[in-house]
């Protein structure tokens, strides 16, 4: 049996290879800072939500056990990471405020190189923070109610009413975005 | 909920869910955003200060899983070792006397005499040479104490004349009368802290003749020679009391020749001097 570039590397990691640690940061650490900016509130607390999302993967190593992609385990410590960071806050995923003044401040990039991800990316972090993070896990990350509800420490009719509310605001403010191109 | 309506809007309001999901995942699952460079050189640090502070934790963890046995085990060797010694053998006192001094002849027995009018009391005790202490009984000396006196050569030896080295707070009363009365050396600077005492072979003899007086030591022209084995002050913590009682059921030392004790900062002090110290008659 043969081992990928990645299993090698990741074996050196298990040992405290710094050089090895060093590379499957490269390796992943764009597609994962995505991930954090998902779901910090802004830049600063992406990056550290990043730090420490990778100090665990190089610390807790042993708690991956080979199912599953090394990308998806990575992913799943970012994720928890970062729902970590709200929880020390206290945040409430139960109320929410909306903001109405959002609509005002959208700037659309359709017809540029970053079209797509550039809108959303920008909807997605003017989302209310606990609509924001049901969506994230239920949409993009694919959990389940029974998963998000046990992640969040909801309850799993607050996190299917969240995700309604979060898809309803979204749908609202694209609507809005395309008015404003026309 | 397949349709999609016009609504005033004009929009895409009425969107399925599952579309709105679509179209957020495919542009921002995989997505990449390159971090600023300085973020892994934190990530180095952090790793390094965790494994300086906890190196086992931060690499194996099945090291030194033995470590809580071994502690564990030594621990419970050291408890059969203090039952041994503190609370041996049937019948002995069994005592836990924090003495401020350390024990002599393994044959211990202090005599205070007590003249026909009951002026001075006699406790004898005796030791078996297990026991390693003693004492006690001072509520009934009590009333008779008055002042404490060290008798040091004015000492009229008896036939039960021993070396006193317990510290009794015990007070003679001295009453000048004839050479039937005996006193018994006290060293008065001790102290005693009786925890439990169960002395069992305490004798009160009222009134004693005297036998006619007897040399101090085996051989007066040694006399010059030998010196007289100290007052004993010292200390003991655990330890030392329990490396005087090790000693003191050697067989080659059982005479007390040697014993351990602790000095002001706490190391263990050895003295010999019961090897060359000729305090009084020994008994036979």
């Amino acid at each position: 049996m043969e081992l990928t570039k990645i299993e090698i590397l990741w074996n050196r990691c298990k040992q405290q290879d710094r050089k090895a640690q060093s590379q499957v940061y490269q390796v992943f650490s764009s597609k994962m800072f995505s991930v954090c900016l998902r779901y910090a509130k802004d830049h600063l607390e992406a990056e550290d939500i990043l730090q420490n999302g990778f100090v665990k993967v190089f610390t807790k190593y042993h708690l991956y056990d080979g199912t599953g992609s090394l990308e998806g385990w990575i992913r799943r410590i970012m994720v928890n990471t970062a729902i970590e960071f709200h929880r020390r806050r206290k945040i409430d995923y139960v109320d929410l405020e909306e903001n109405h003044s959002v609509s005002n401040q959208l700037v659309s990039s359709f017809g540029t190189d970053q079209t797509g991800y550039k809108d959303l990316m920008q909807l997605i972090t003017m989302l209310p923070i606990g609509y924001r993070t049901v969506f994230n896990l239920y949409a993009i990350e694919g959990y389940s109610h029974k998963e998000i509800a046990e992640t969040l420490r909801i309850s799993e009719g607050n996190s299917k009413s969240q995700l309604s509310r979060a898809r309803q605001w979204l749908k609202e403010r694209l609507t809005k975005m395309e008015e404003i191109i026309r | 909920m397949a349709q999609r309506t016009l609504n005033e809007n004009g929009g895409n309001n009425s969107m399925k869910d599952q579309d709105l999901d679509k179209l957020f995942r495919d542009q921002l699952v995989d997505h990449e955003v390159k971090p600023t460079n300085d973020i892994w050189n934190r990530i180095e640090d952090q790793l390094q200060s965790n494994e300086r502070i906890a190196p086992i934790y931060a690499e194996k963890k099945t090291k030194n899983l033995w470590f809580p046995y071994a502690a564990a085990a030594c621990f419970m060797i050291f408890l059969g070792i203090a039952y041994f010694a503190f609370w041996n053998g049937a019948g002995t006192p069994n005592l836990e006397i924090q003495i401020v001094e350390t024990k002599q002849n393994s044959e211990k027995t202090e005599t205070i005499k007590q003249d026909e009018k009951k002026d001075a009391e006699v406790i004898q005790m005796s030791n078996t040479k297990d026991s390693e202490s003693l004492l006690a009984h001072v509520p009934p000396i009590d009333n008779r104490v008055e002042s404490i006196r060290n008798v040091n050569d004015k000492i009229v030896p008896t036939d039960k004349h021993t070396t006193v080295n317990e510290s009794i707070a015990i007070v003679v009363d001295e009453k000048p009368s004839d050479q039937e009365t005996q006193y018994a050396q006290v060293e008065a600077k001790k102290e005693i802290n009786v925890i439990n005492s169960e002395v069992k072979e305490v004798k009160v003899i009222s009134s004693i003749e005297a036998d006619p007086v007897k040399p101090l030591i085996e051989n007066p022209d040694e006399e010059d020679f030998m010196f007289a084995q100290h007052g004993q002050k010292s200390k003991n913590s655990i330890v030392t009391n329990l490396l005087n009682v090790v000693s003191d059921n050697l067989p080659v030392t059982s005479a007390n020749e040697v014993k351990f004790s602790n000095d002001d900062e706490g190391s263990i002090r050895i003295d010999l001097g019961g090897l060359f110290a000729r305090n009084r008659n020994k008994r036979r």
